[in-house]
């Protein structure tokens, strides 16, 4: 780059970002902010570093929009679509007439995907395990999931949950950003900007990845997915790999002291400060923020990560895998231990759901991989009266389908990706418990009585966190974006 | 854009400076002037510049919307043309031109004009249209929705929010007034608006309801503030039961939808709300002070000035913190304080917080002495007290608690029969302990893990077998030749010197013994020369060739490791040559079956040999099993015995399924076999 280009540069950021604002402080507005009783000096989104605000990120809300239920959320997503029909949604009439066509009433011209659109027949075929009564209200559940049945009368099961996407990444995409199309911000990263942080130390959106062992080379997940779209980067989610550095890049390269890394720090804040005011774009803030937050996290980190002095009786709760780094139970165990850190968002994401074939032996090893760990996030945090101000949430991107992908044989059968209805549960803070919504048909395969659209859900959680989803905007390119797009709607029946 | 938040403060300046240079002018009118000073013209010019301002930051703060467009755009563009006038005006002034001293009072007039429509229709926008000629009307509060009467309680305050502000005494659109039951009744201009429309099934008002958006006829019209779908419900809902203006909600039937509808419009009386009411509002700075001595403060939204309080598990909290709290003591609701430092003597503190509903102890050293100071408490509703020192003893205290709902006593010194009977005296309170032991009663352990430097030895090899579980046992079995299969307590590493199966498992008390690991060891002394294969594999996978299946080295579950050899849809023949004349009587050949990666395991061998190196003859063959369904990874050292013969060379024929089967998820593609070492003995 020459130097004229970057003089030149400068003098159209100069023009574009900062002529405005510069203008209208200069008026001498920003002595009249307190008058008028607003923080108007305060850009939308704008943040405030460790100098200002020792509580690490501040949100753009000064308050939420009404009394919030919960103050944090752990996401189980059960990536790659949870077979509905052998967990939660409990079909006898598919057993019975296992292997007929299913009839084109019920199916009714469905879009299907490029996997089983060129099958000439649709044979139905029901679970090959069974399902039990459990619980004061008598829920069905599958005899895959003996701990969660056990929790039943903890959880609200949503089986009339829907979709617009039919394959994986759109539909992953729409669950955490609102929008099929990738770019918009994650669910946390929207917290994140909107409550900001409690906990200076770590921040305030974190996730977890674990392997299935039901598909274990199944579909890959991309760190889009919890990234801060639009939104400044400060409200990306970050990552905690089960490996010697947790977070990549925290740690001091060899030979730096921490009073090195320190002055560091603290020299290129003088210089990213200088750049600031003269370019006035808000990245550099958000670039001296994250610094200083991956400083104080080299000794967060660790501590949260440490799980040796977790006594047995926990183990055995969340099960022996807990032991072993990296895998959904250990995951569940370490989201416990950040949502005692005050961390407002924490996403696992638990790959190897995608059983298009071979779904009997896959799903026995892969419900056997989240059932009992899931079962224990939610007793561990209602013996700690944490369960009542958190909300833990178990779902996939969308279900599976009635009929069988592949060849049906009597122990054999695989499903292909439906979104017409799946199954969620919720558990925690304003939320019924002991509870079931929605109704498919006998088939499993339509909706029938209270459908639950990935918007409603998402406009329910933000509501049980205090915000109105229609009022939490940004606006970029033009336009106010906010998490739930143009639509979603309160599901008030499963609000305590 | 944060210029557009000056608006409301900048809008009152051209109003008072115009008006008060007016009045000046008046004043100044018929009295022999002074010597004109000048002040009137730094009036105007002050007046015309705050004027303009105005309208830049007003353009800002209209462009964030949520705004009625029709007034929006009456207001910007009439506040446009008064400050054109206002400058206008201030170069009349200062003009010494004839025709410009004689048009002075007619434009002054005309702006103060252009001021008053433009001050009305800001106002319009903020205070709502009807907001100067509005009928006073009180919002009904309702105490017990069943009791509440559906047309003044339910349905008048939805018209009041609603449609008023078009259909009353001032404005009357549509000759309709909708301020009473009297004017509803009467109906407008298009007839009644309750009888049901002939055409139509419904009543002409719930049709020009339910019209869609883009009509005209929808009401409200496009750009006003609709009625939401809940709204829309109860009219829909008043009006089928003959839209009755004295029936009671509980009279009326409902159903499921409606009742959660209804239940909402009552007056919130919880707790949170009751207190929101007795007290002031907490400015921002008072939280953004507390947040530099790190205690965090919530406000509970935007209508209840209410604070949430958490310590953040500081370990130097000193009673300096809790003064900080002392301003707005009334308004903290819930305090979080578990895991700080604090003590009997802290927490005596607490006495001043005497709204809390919720109030977190976990993990602090308080004891007994505390209880003294919650039971006071009568407005909590959570409590807990998990990890902290109290007994049974102040269970009885707590009992006092008027509203207590939730109360967490994990890991303290209450003892079974304390809480037992707590609970049994207490229905209304549900009291945590730990979750019972008999929810995971059944857990299993994870398997040991055997730890070895190789699969195939010469003489020996070290085995060690680790498990995560301190205190766990570990159990392990070898099979082969020699041994018998009793179970040993692994203590030590230790060696095998022959080719054996080795099973490990482990138990602790408490837990149910875990599934068995298994692995194979296989010994093996032959010599080989060279390995040459007939068929070249795929390109990809070709390893080392030959050289692969004598390296001694077993391929792992992943087929790209450089220990494989793969064929696309093709069988394989390797010569082997060894050393020197060798007597064998078993090979072992190690294979791979991915399913999902198209990779299934041989179904056939046949092994020929040849004692001079020339002439072969046939030793075995074997047929086996088509792959059955599984998507399990697998690996296979698979066994071909035949009496012992001394051979210089073999050949092997290993038959692969070619195609996939029938089950698989693309049946009758292209299959693999992979294949590594080759073990003779």
């Amino acid at each position: 780059m020459s130097e004229k280009k970057i003089i030149a540069d400068n003098a159209i950021n100069m023009n574009r970002r900062s002529f405005l604002g510069k203008s209208a402080l200069g008026v001498g507005g920003m002595a009249l902010g307190s008058l008028l009783g607003c923080n108007f000096y305060q850009k939308e989104g704008s943040l405030i570093t460790k100098a200002d605000n020792p509580m690490g990120i501040k949100g753009i809300l000064n308050s939420p929009h009404h009394p919030a239920k919960i103050k944090r959320v752990i996401y189980l997503f059960q990536s790659g679509g949870p077979s509905q029909l052998e967990l939660f949604d409990y079909k006898p009439l598919l057993n019975q007439r296992r292997g007929e066509d299913l009839p084109e009433s019920i199916r009714n011209g469905q879009r299907l995907t490029g996997m089983t659109s060129g099958q000439d027949k649709f044979p139905l075929v029901g679970s090959n395990f069974g399902f039990q009564q459990h619980g004061k209200n008598g829920t069905w559940i599958s005899d895959l999931l003996p701990y969660t049945a056990k929790m039943v009368d903890e959880l609200c099961i949503v089986k009339s949950m829907y979709t617009e996407a039919i394959n994986h990444d759109p539909a992953v995409t729409f669950f955490q950003t609102g929008s099929q199309q990738p770019g918009r911000p994650s669910i946390g990263s929207w917290l994140s900007y909107g409550l900001g942080s409690e906990n200076e130390n770590l921040p305030s959106f974190t996730v977890l990845l674990s392997r299935g062992t039901g598909r274990p080379n199944g579909q890959p997940l991309y760190t889009r997915l919890w990234g801060n779209g639009f939104l400044h980067s400060l409200h990306q989610g970050v990552q905690f790999r089960a490996a010697k550095d947790p977070v990549l890049y925290l740690n001091d390269p060899k030979g730096i002291s921490k009073e090195t890394k320190r002055s560091i720090l603290d020299n290129l804040a003088v210089l990213n400060e200088k750049q600031y005011k003269e370019f006035g774009d808000e990245e550099i803030q958000s670039r001296i923020a994250q610094y200083e937050m991956a400083y104080r996290m080299q000794t967060s980190v660790p501590e949260v990560m440490n799980t040796e002095n977790e006594p047995d009786y926990i183990y055995k709760m969340y099960g022996a895998d807990a032991k072993i780094p990296g895998t959904y139970a250990a995951n569940c165990l370490l989201a416990r231990r950040l949502a005692e850190q005050d961390v407002r968002f924490i996403q696992l994401y638990h790959m190897g759901w995608d059983q298009h074939d071979n779904l009997p032996s896959a799903i026995e090893k892969q419900a056997k991989d989240v059932d009992q760990a899931s079962a224990a996030l939610v007793a561990d945090l209602k013996q700690r009266g944490m369960l009542e101000d958190t909300l833990v949430v178990w779902g996939g991107e969308f279900g599976r389908t009635n009929y069988s992908q592949g060849l049906l044989t009597d122990t054999n059968y695989g499903r292909d990706h439906h979104p017409r209805c799946f199954t969620m549960w919720m558990a925690g803070g304003g939320i019924k418990p002991g509870f079931v919504y929605g109704e498919t048909d006998e088939f499993g395969y339509n909706i029938v009585d209270n459908p639950v659209h990935v918007h409603d859900f998402q406009a329910t959680l933000l509501h049980l966190l205090g915000i109105d989803h229609e009022r939490l905007t940004y606006k970029y390119q033009g336009r106010r974006f906010r998490l739930t797009d143009v639509e979603g709607h309160l599901v008030k029946d499963i609000l305590a | 854009m944060q210029l557009g938040n000056l608006h409301p403060l900048f809008v009152h300046l051209p109003i008072g400076i115009l008006v008060l240079a007016f009045l000046m002018e008046l004043y100044y009118y018929k009295k022999p002037a002074p010597k004109d000073n000048g002040t009137i013209l730094f009036a105007l010019a002050i007046g015309a510049f705050s004027a303009i301002f105005s309208v830049a930051s007003g353009w800002f703060l209209g462009e964030n919307g949520g705004y009625d467009e029709e007034l929006l755009f009456r207001h910007r563009w009439i506040a446009v043309a008064f400050s054109v006038g206002a400058l206008i005006l201030f170069f009349l002034k200062k003009s010494a031109n004839g025709l410009a001293q004689k048009t002075y009072f007619p434009v002054f007039v005309l702006v103060l004009i252009l001021l008053t429509l433009t001050g009305h229709f800001g106002g319009s926008l903020t205070h709502g249209e009807d907001f100067l000629f509005k009928e006073a009307y009180e919002e009904p509060v309702i105490e017990d929705i069943a009791q509440a009467v559906v047309f003044s309680d339910v349905i008048q305050p939805i018209l009041q929010q609603k449609c008023v502000s078009c259909h009353n005494s001032g404005k009357a659109k549509g000759g309709l007034l909708l301020t009473s039951q009297k004017e509803l009744l009467a109906g407008g201009d298009s007839g009644s608006l309750l009888d049901s429309l002939e055409k139509e099934k419904t009543s002409l008002l719930m049709h020009r309801l339910y019209l869609p958006m883009a009509d005209k006829e929808h009401m409200p019209p496009k750009g006003k503030v609709q009625l939401t779908s809940e709204e829309v419900l109860l009219m829909n809902w008043w009006m089928k039961n003959e839209n009755c203006f004295d029936c009671v909600v509980k009279n009326l039937p409902t159903d499921e939808k409606l009742d959660a509808i209804l239940a909402s419009l009552e007056k919130d009386n919880s707790l949170k709300a009751l207190i929101a009411e007795k007290v002031d509002d907490v400015p921002l700075e008072f939280i953004a002070g507390l947040s530099q001595s790190n205690i965090s403060a919530q406000l509970a939204s935007e209508e209840m000035p209410l604070l949430f309080v958490n310590f953040l598990k500081r370990k130097n909290l000193s009673d300096e913190d809790f003064d900080l709290l002392k301003p707005y003591k009334d308004n903290i609701v819930e305090i979080n304080l578990g895991y700080t430092n604090l003590t009997d003597e802290l927490a005596k503190r607490l006495k001043q917080f005497k709204h809390l509903t919720k109030l977190q102890l976990q993990n602090t050293g308080i004891t007994n002495a505390t209880v003294q100071i919650i039971s006071n408490l009568e407005f909590l509703e959570s409590l807990n007290l998990y990890g902290s020192e109290l007994d049974d003893s102040a269970l009885n205290s707590l009992a006092t608690l008027p509203n207590l709902k939730n109360l967490y006593v994990w890991q303290t010194k209450m003892t079974k029969d304390g809480l037992s009977e707590f609970q049994k005296e207490n229905e209304t309170i549900m009291v945590q302990s730990r979750v019972a032991d008999s929810v995971f009663a059944s857990s299993t352990l994870s398997p040991p893990t055997i730890i070895a430097d190789q699969e195939i030895f010469k003489d020996s090899v070290k085995i060690s077998i680790e498990q995560y579980f301190e205190g766990a046992k570990v159990f392990y079995i070898t099979e082969n030749s020699k041994n018998d299969t009793i179970a040993k307590e692994y203590t030590e590493p230790f060696y095998l010197k022959e080719t054996s199966t080795l099973k490990t498992y482990s138990t602790l008390d408490n837990w149910e013994p875990s599934l068995t690991s298994t692995a194979h060891f296989l010994k093996n002394q032959v010599e080989i020369n060279n390995i040459t294969l007939a068929q070249s594999p795929h390109p990809k996978y070709t390893a080392k060739g030959g050289e692969t299946l004598m390296d001694l080295k077993r391929g792992t579950t992943n087929f790209v490791d450089g220990n494989w050899v793969g064929y696309e849809s093709q069988h394989m023949t390797a010569t082997v040559e060894f050393k020197e004349q060798t007597t064998i009587s078993n090979i072992s050949v190690g294979s791979l079956s991915i399913p999902t990666s198209w990779i299934f395991f041989p179904v056939g061998y046949t092994v020929w040999g040849s004692a001079d190196g020339n002439s072969f003859k046939k030793i075995k063959t074997i047929k086996l099993p088509k792959p059955t369904p599984s998507i399990d990874i697998e690996r296979m050292a698979y066994n071909i015995s035949f009496d012992p013969i001394s051979l210089k060379k073999v050949k092997l024929f290993v038959e692969s399924p070619l195609k996939n089967p029938d089950w698989h998820i693309a049946p009758g593609g292209n299959s693999f076999i992979f294949l590594d070492e080759l073990v003779f003995n």
